[in-house]
């Protein structure tokens, strides 16, 4: 997957977690790819699933339906790793399925609706309206943000 | 960080780089106060400056350059010789000009301050020793040159035409003034640090190899260095694809591109070096200034600047490097005067010297002074209720000196502002430790102190103890590795337990074990837990567990497919990431026939969850009836894994080290030792301490490093206080005098009664050890035991063996502490080893009676805590003499 180098936010890489189509700017998005081999990190919060090597670099992969509390994902489904590079650090993000990348219309673009789980509402910066489905823009940096001390993403603590 | 434009970046990074020649410039020449060629090349510095700050509109600057430059012509004529009091107040404007190069890079201006004290200062300088002063030197030739117009010497016709402005790099190297030979200053007095990767340009010395280097980004270096290790690996699987596929084309390419690679990677690790001269580069200035405000007279010599270090460890051993020669001269080299009674040069002498041996790289410290005075060591020692006065007079003087190196050691009569804060060559050590390398001092009364530090070239590339643990490989430092021990299953009777703590009787010593698989699946080490090699496990594999897992798979899946019942989420359903796929592929080759059944029965799996989403109940069922009796094939093939595991079961142990502390690391499966790539974890994981980083393994897969510092705290293997290894030498007492702080202390628990439960420092336990009762002999009417070789005599602690030949049960083994003080030693009989607890104690002293140093509060409730050292001194001398030991 080439990156845009434009200065545009229209065109979102999508992906789907627990049927939600989420969409992240492709601009933040470095590749994406099929199930990796994966070093699980003991002591780690259980959202991090494990290190994969990316041509040399270690990269942290992190369970997107761990971080949102979508419960585990079936046992046949193998997630994807969509590579998502912000600010100066990488993470890979295990998603359900990959879907396309789509560009947005803004006039389609609204605020987060109050209804929305408030999970999910903490990491999405609004919501594009598309033809028979709704499309939740993902924020990288709210996603990255993970606070150990809130149930859920902590296995243990000492 | 503003946005400059590139000619002030420009103008920065380069007057920088002079500055510091400068510093270096001035300290040489206030022992030499004639070379004219250093002079010549401070002057041309100034001037640079003073030009380029005119040219880019920063006044401030250029008012002080101009006024140093002022003087400095005329020093340069050689009017004016070059003293004490001239060098500070130019080495002051040296660290002014610096000052407002950071302004300048903070803020894009150079201030507000216009700096007229000092400007004043150099100006009444020049005025008053320009009339009076004779020169010392014969009056140069060129002395009438005009300051700002250096004229070329015919020599140089490339030079530019002299300009009042000229060029800040270009021109410098034209004012050479008469007797114009210039040949490289390198051949004596400190160094011209000329790194490959920056060098110092415009410093006035004409070196045609300055054009023949490039300023390199770091950053750029350090992709390089990712490039070549990923081409690494991809070399790797190349070469293993190529003895496969026996292809003889492919296999000269393959070798040639190995060759190709194994170059690269070396001179890419080489592009990270620089010498270890960039870093001595700012200590003339140090020494001089510490010298001049002691004073005291230093001379630094510095030997093989040029040795190469990774520009990570050079950035780590600055400070400390700093701190040894500050000390040196603060402590180690005395006033002119004693050191001229003692016969000695007046001036001291601290050398410096760098040198590569085995891989490592050895740098010295030495100075010719007082050396270590090893009796206020120990008297300083004692006060500060390091060790204990008894300790101290037993020890060597080597001993003794090595004491510095203790936390909260400082010998200074009193504190200066140089050093003797108590922060210091404890902190020296730690820093040094802390990129595995090693320090030590080695003194010599009268003579003069070296210290020497051993610090590896690159942290990029480490040699590794790779081992296995619940199925993961993890990586060592091979620095912190002290030894590898492995208990047959049968022999486990070495490991001692109590309560939730274990230990390993290491030649007679108590080594703490650590267990990695419970340590690192977290808190769980204080329930009462089995060895790992008591149930079979193979290289971590987890054999009984994968065998319900089997068994229980089938019919799992068929209520999934009959009922659609959820299937276990913890078992991935794919042969590659399942856990004894995973450990199938560390264990290739060996485990074909294993590897081959749980490959066809993910095969068959997939087949029947396949035939379920097509809506094929039938076909799903059928495939569910090929797959049965595959299970049944697996679990017998781990049924005789199992039976070999339980074989071979033993007990690996690593015996690290931590600090001061020893401790065992038991793992499942020692499996290699590896030269290892270091990469950094990502910030997620930055709040882990057990781990210090990843490497990527010659298969592709990632493994983790432990931080062995981090895995001890993380464990309470070793306390994080002054529980030191030493036990067999540390009695009771001394360990006892760090109790009055809120130090944190190992106690290990015991019940002498019924009822009655006491605690002893594990620092003073020399050993745990069971005797049979009818091992028990008496002397008179002493209990003693036959022990190594030795009589150990009994103390009993309490009615634990009853009146004299009356044992409550004779089968029961006696429990023993052994006590350990010099030469002498005790058994202390106990009813009982409870525990080992680390607590923050407090020690209420007025409980204190014979043999107990007080009473404290353990977990919750009062213990009296044993004197082991007064029952030695009180019971045992009375039974044996010294000598019967």
């Amino acid at each position: 997957m080439t990156l845009p180098t434009q200065e545009t936010t229209n065109q979102l890489c999508t992906f789907l977690l627990d049927g939600v189509l989420f969409g992240i700017d492709v601009r933040f998005v470095q590749e994406v790819l099929r199930l990796q081999e994966m070093t699980p990190v003991p002591l780690a919060p259980a959202v991090i699933t494990g290190l994969i090597n990316l041509r040399g670099h270690i990269v942290t992969a992190l369970d997107l339906r761990i971080r949102l509390e979508l419960g585990p994902r079936p046992a046949t489904m193998e997630p994807v790793n969509v590579v998502v590079r912000h600010g100066d650090s990488t993470v890979s993000l295990l998603v359900d399925d990959i879907g396309d990348v789509v560009t947005v219309d803004p006039s389609s673009f609204e605020a987060v609706p109050s209804t929305l789980d408030a999970r999910i509402k903490a990491v999405v910066r609004g919501v594009y309206k598309l033809k028979g489905e709704l499309l939740l823009l993902m924020d990288p940096g709210l996603t990255l943000q993970l606070d150990a001390s809130r149930d859920g993403l902590s296995r243990r603590r000492a | 960080m503003l946005n400059l434009d590139e000619a002030v970046q420009e103008f920065l990074m380069e007057s920088r780089e002079n500055l510091d020649q400068l510093d270096r410039d001035f300290v040489a020449l206030e022992t030499r106060p004639g070379d004219r060629e250093k002079t010549a090349g401070i002057f041309r510095t100034i001037h640079t400056i003073k030009g380029t700050a005119g040219f880019l509109g920063f006044s401030r600057l250029e008012g002080l350059t101009h006024a140093g430059e002022s003087l400095l012509s005329q020093v340069r004529d050689g009017t004016i010789l070059l003293d004490g009091e001239l060098t500070s107040a130019l080495l002051a404007m040296v660290d002014r000009i610096r000052a407002m190069l950071k302004l300048v890079e903070a803020t894009g201006v150079d201030g507000e301050v216009a700096h007229d004290d000092l400007i004043n200062t150099l100006n009444d300088l020049r005025a008053a020793r320009s009339t009076p002063s004779k020169p010392a030197a014969p009056a140069p030739k060129g002395s009438a040159k005009a300051a700002a117009a250096p004229a070329p010497p015919p020599a140089t016709p490339t030079a530019p035409a002299p300009a009042q402005e000229p060029a800040p790099a270009t021109a410098t190297s034209a004012a050479a003034p008469n007797g114009a030979t210039t040949k490289p200053a390198a051949k004596a007095g400190p160094p011209v640090a000329a790194p490959p990767a920056a060098p110092a340009p415009a410093t006035g010395v004409e070196s045609p190899t300055s054009d023949l280097n490039v300023r390199v980004d770091v950053g750029l270096l350090d992709k390089l260095m990712n490039l070549v290790g990923e081409l690494v690996l991809a070399r790797n699987q190349l070469v293993q694809i190529g003895a496969r596929i026996e292809d003889q084309a492919f296999v000269s390419a393959a070798q040639r591109l190995s060759l190709i690679t194994t170059e690269l990677q070396e001179n890419v690790m080489k592009t990270r070096m620089q010498p270890i001269g960039v870093v001595w580069s700012k200590l003339p200035r140090v020494v001089r200034d510490l010298a001049v405000q002691l004073g005291k007279q230093v001379r630094l010599e510095m030997v093989g600047q040029e040795t190469e270090l990774d520009r990570t460890i050079l950035e780590a051993i600055k400070d400390a490097l700093t701190h040894i020669v500050r000390n040196s001269i603060d402590h180690g080299i005395e006033m002119p005067e004693p050191r001229a009674a003692a016969g000695k040069p007046k001036t001291g002498t601290l050398t410096l010297r760098a040198f590569h041996e085995g891989g490592q790289v050895n740098v010295e410290i030495s100075d010719d002074g007082a050396g270590i005075n090893v009796d206020a060591v120990r008297r300083k020692a004692i006060e500060r209720g390091l060790i204990s006065s008894d300790r101290a007079a037993r020890m060597g003087d080597f001993e003794l000196t090595q004491l510095i190196f203790l936390p909260g050691f400082s010998t200074a009569e009193k504190v200066s502002n140089i050093s003797g804060r108590g922060v210091g060559m404890d902190v020296v050590k730690t820093n040094v430790e802390r990129i595995g390398g090693t320090v030590d001092v080695v003194s010599r009364p009268g003579a003069g102190t070296t210290l020497r530090i051993k610090i590896p070239l690159t942290l990029a590339i480490i040699p590794a103890l790779i081992f296995a643990s619940s199925g993961q490989r993890y990586a060592i430092p091979q620095v912190n590795l002290v030894e590898l021990v492995r208990i047959d299953a049968d022999a486990a009777q070495g490991i001692e337990r109590v309560q939730g703590s274990a230990f390993f009787r290491l030649r007679g010593e108590l080594l703490p074990l650590v267990f990695l698989a419970e340590e690192l699946r977290g808190g769980t080490r204080r329930r009462e837990s089995t060895l790992p090699t008591s149930s079979a496990t193979l290289g971590g594999l987890d054999i009984d567990g994968e065998r319900a897992r089997y068994l229980a798979f089938t019919p799992q899946l068929a209520r999934h497919v009959a009922e659609g019942a959820p299937l276990p989420a913890d078992q991935s359903l794919t042969a590659a990431s399942s856990s004894m796929g995973l450990w199938l592929q560390h264990h290739p080759g060996d485990e074909a026939l294993l590897g081959d059944l749980h490959r066809s029965f993910f095969e068959g799996v997939h087949k029947v969850l396949e035939a379920k989403t097509r809506g094929d109940i039938a076909g799903a069922f059928r495939a569910l009836g090929e797959l049965a009796p595959r299970a049944v094939l697996i679990d017998q093939a781990l049924g005789v894994l199992a039976a070999r595991a339980t074989e071979s079961a033993g007990t690996n142990i690593v015996v690290l080290q931590a600090d001061d502390h020893q401790f065992g690391l038991v793992v499942d499966e020692v499996l290699d030792t590896e030269e290892i790539v270091v990469k950094p974890l990502g910030k997620e994981l930055k709040g882990i301490a057990v781990f210090a980083g990843a490497t990527i393994m010659g298969d592709g897969r990632v493994a983790l490093i432990l931080d062995v510092a981090g895995l001890a705290q993380h464990a309470e293997a070793v306390g994080t206080d002054g529980v030191s290894d030493e036990r067999n030498s540390v009695g009771a007492d001394d360990a006892m005098k760090n109790a009055g702080s809120d130090d944190r202390q190992t106690l290990l628990l015991f019940a002498v009664g019924d009822d009655e439960v006491m605690a002893i420092p594990l620092s003073a336990v020399a050993r745990i050890e069971e005797f049979p009762y009818e091992k028990i002999e008496r002397i008179g009417r002493r209990p003693v035991v036959q022990y190594r070789g030795a009589i150990l005599p009994l103390v009993e602690l309490g009615p634990v063996l009853g009146p004299l030949g009356a044992p409550q049960d004779p089968r029961r083994p006696v429990h023993v502490i052994v006590y350990s003080s010099g030469d002498r030693h005790v058994g202390l009989i106990v009813r009982s080893i409870l525990d080992v607890v680390t607590e923050a104690l407090a020690i209420d002293r007025s409980a204190a009676r014979s043999s107990v140093v007080g009473a404290a509060v353990v977990q919750g409730r009062v213990i009296e805590i044993l004197d082991a050292e007064d029952v030695l001194r009180t019971q045992a001398p009375t039974l044996l003499p010294r000598s019967a030991m």
